[in-house]
């Protein structure tokens, strides 16, 4: 066999050629599954909020709930008896997924088991057609790598979620391409009615659907919390109240109420019987829902006199319990 | 040459075949759940019922509790918790009836039981099923009367479980349905 000089360069080129086609490919999909995964899961505040799963925490006292927990900073708040505040709170989260992440989770991998969870709770918490629509099953690859190796590999019919969620950029969920517009230069561009970027009063008055899975999850999470023995303090975090509220406001707090009446639960609403000069200065908000840093530290203090008085009054009535037992 | 041919040609075939599965196994645009019935099956009776019961159907399931939660004038979410321990057959129907104080019916959430409560491993365990209920009459009445009882749709005459025990609820003259629960509107 004979090579000839023409055959030698015309492999090298059309080698090297499909070579560099190749490194190009992939460091295209690698680029945009990157920013896929920055911009659409959130992934940095979710991974960051999933470190808490791991064996070396310790907290007596979580924080669960979605964005608007962000009102609460852990490591201002100062607790008696030197109990410990850990957050678990993920934006975009509704009922479905912190029973998810409760149950199928914490509870496995979690060695200390907190005396009380403080849930967060938006008035809107049941809706997730347009407020609270994020999926557990995209989250996967925010678990610590301990859990994540474990879970895949033990939990193989869940493989190909495993595997998938490490690449967002072929979970487009066609319903909402909120995170695809947010790429693009014009950020007013909108997909979805519900975003967040219409007028302030509008977007109130369209979040507040009831959705009977996140509600029947929601009261699967509390019996779930009263059989393992865990307090649970039900919060709701200041709103700026200069807004005007749709019609599902006021009947989406009355479930509420009746849920802690049901489940003998402590209810603290910053935005009803507790609001304060907080929920009436615009300074103290990033939109209508979310407190910016400033709000969130005013907020944190006001929180942190009355979360002492719970925790005062639960280890009274408990001594008093242990009392009567004696 | 052609190896180094085949080695690239395989290379990209592989590579579009990896993200075509992935595009297919990684596309979840399903809406999230939101039917008019949940349920799922628990080995542990759920704490934090609003009414815990002890009614006995025929020895052939139990209702162990009920939690209405009124979600608006119009509506209600009612979860039911039940305790299969035997086979349901053709009783595979719950009538649920809200009435006033002169056994009026004001509405109702009549539904069927899942076939799947029925089989043997579903037995002694314990379901926890919620409802949304649609109030067509109501406000202009002040006391609500909820009356619980099992019948088969599929026989004639729709006949229904007869109660063995009813925990202390009142039955009525057959002992075909108990009361459940009362509340104000």
């Amino acid at each position: 066999m004979t090579i000839t000089a023409s055959s030698i360069t015309g492999f090298d080129m059309r080698s090297t050629s499909a070579i560099a086609f190749l490194i190009i490919l992939i460091t295209l999909f690698y680029g945009v599954n990157k920013v896929f995964r920055t911009q659409a899961a959130v992934d940095l505040t979710a991974s960051n909020a999933y470190k808490i799963l791991s064996p070396e925490d310790k907290s007596d006292i979580l924080i669960m709930g979605s964005s608007h927990a962000d009102g609460i900073i852990a490591n201002y708040l100062k607790i008696n008896h030197g109990l410990s505040v850990g957050k678990f709170s993920i934006p975009g989260s509704n009922p479905e997924y912190n029973y998810n992440l409760y149950t199928k989770y914490f509870k496995k991998y979690h060695e200390n088991k907190p005396s009380l969870v403080i849930y967060c709770v938006d008035w809107f918490i049941f809706d997730d057609v347009n407020a609270l629509r994020r999926k557990i099953d995209n989250d996967y690859s925010c678990l610590p790598r301990h859990i994540y190796a474990s879970e895949s590999i033990y939990n193989l019919k869940d493989i190909q979620k495993y595997v998938s969620c490490l690449f967002p950029v072929f979970r487009v969920d066609r319903n909402n391409l909120s995170h695809i517009t947010r790429l693009l230069p014009n950020k007013s561009v909108s997909t979805t009615p519900s975003s967040y970027r219409d007028s302030e009063d509008r977007a109130r008055a369209i979040v507040g659907h009831v959705s009977d899975g996140q509600f029947y999850y929601f009261i699967k999470l509390l019996e779930e919390f009263k059989a393992d023995k865990i307090k649970v303090l039900l919060v709701q975090t200041p709103e700026y109240l200069k807004v005007k509220y749709g019609a599902s406001y006021a009947h989406n707090n009355n479930i509420l109420n009746q849920i802690a009446d049901l489940y003998g639960l402590e209810y603290l609403n910053y935005n009803h019987d507790k609001a304060s000069s907080i929920n009436y200065d615009k300074n103290n908000y990033a939109d209508w829902g979310h407190l910016n840093s400033n709000g969130a530290v005013a907020f944190t203090q006001l929180f942190n006199y009355d979360l002492n008085k719970y925790v005062e009054n639960t280890l009274l009535n408990r001594a008093r319990k242990d009392d009567d037992v004696l | 040459m052609a190896i180094s041919k085949i080695i690239i040609r395989l290379t990209l075939s592989t590579l579009i075949f990896l993200m075509g599965t992935l595009l297919f196994i990684g596309c979840d645009n399903k809406p999230q759940t939101s039917g008019t019935a949940h349920w799922d099956i628990v080995d542990v009776l759920p704490v934090g019922i609003a009414q815990p019961l002890k009614i006995n159907y025929d020895n052939k399931i139990n209702l162990v509790g009920i939690t209405i939660i009124k979600l608006s004038s119009e509506e209600l979410m009612v979860f039911y918790f039940w305790q299969p321990l035997q086979e349901l057959g053709a009783f595979d129907k719950v009538f649920v009836h809200f009435t006033d104080a002169n056994n009026n019916i004001l509405f109702q959430n009549d539904h069927s039981l899942d076939p799947s409560w029925s089989s043997k491993k579903s037995h002694g365990k314990y379901i926890r099923e919620m409802q949304r209920v649609k109030i067509d009459k109501g406000p202009e009445v002040k006391d609500c009367y909820v009356k619980v009882g099992i019948f088969a749709p599929d026989l004639s005459g729709w006949p229904r479980l007869k109660i063995t025990t009813s925990g202390g609820m009142a039955i009525d003259e057959s002992s075909m349905s108990a009361i459940v629960d009362h509340f104000i509107f």
